[in-house]
């Protein structure tokens, strides 16, 4: 898998867990409740972006556009190749005799 | 042509690592689900440019070896990466079955089949250089 790929799903897991202990910490009755909405409120909005991101529906129509983009990008960069190599080798046309 | 070794070992992996992920909480096989379906969007990217560059290398170097040469290097060329074409269907067709089929372990299984004879088709064909 891409090193990428592989760091951001690292850091989606840091940040869950992250948010785990944040929901418990704030589950305690000791912080004023305009701060446990407002805090509620940031890391709801944060989990939900991530989960967004992290997680997008997989739909048959999704598949079928990846299948498709698979196939016709490839029949479109063969036909290009061939053209090219045609043009590579082609003999320039003699000129005309009057 | 993709290398066969240990060929019994191969399905002992991946009935255990499917036994794995069946094991798993849903959200765990959900988020092995979408990690692969990125994993095969990322591995599609690469190779098109990869097999888009590999091409035009062949075209450039048939300026040494001549027309003929060339478009026999691009047969052998493509002979080999239609194999590679053919399992990324196999593997879409894989995660389309595993993300409506979420509670079937046999789904799983075909997933990562499918999935690990892609990546080794990769790596044949690359030589390494894709992952």
């Amino acid at each position: 898998m891409n090193t990428n790929i592989k760091e951001a799903l690292r850091l989606a897991e840091v940040l869950f867990d992250g948010f785990d202990l944040v929901e418990r910490l704030l589950d305690t009755d000791d912080n004023p409740s305009d701060i446990l909405a407002a805090v509620r409120g940031v890391v709801g909005a944060l989990r939900a972006g991530i989960e967004r991101k992290q997680s997008p529906v997989i739909t048959q129509s999704k598949i079928d556009e990846m299948l498709d983009d698979l196939l016709t990008t490839q029949k479109a960069q063969r036909a290009k190749a061939d053209e090219e190599l045609r043009k590579m080798h082609e003999k320039p046309e003699e000129p005309q005799k009057l | 042509m993709i290398s066969m070794t240990r060929p019994m070992t191969r399905p002992i992996v991946t009935i255990v690592l499917a036994f794995v992920l069946f094991a798993c909480g849903a959200s765990a096989r959900e988020k092995t689900i979408h990690a692969t379906y990125v994993a095969t969007v990322t591995a599609q990217k690469g190779f098109q440019a990869f097999e888009k560059q590999h091409e035009a290398n062949i075209v450039a170097s048939s300026r040494e070896t001549g027309y003929e040469a060339g478009k026999a290097a691009l047969a052998a060329y493509r002979e080999k990466s239609d194999r590679v074409t053919e399992l990324f269907a196999g593997v879409w067709r894989a995660l389309a079955a595993a993300a409506v089929l979420n509670e079937d372990p046999k789904a799983f299984a075909n997933l990562v089949e499918a999935w690990t004879l892609l990546q080794q088709a990769l790596r044949d064909l690359s030589g390494g250089k894709l992952p």
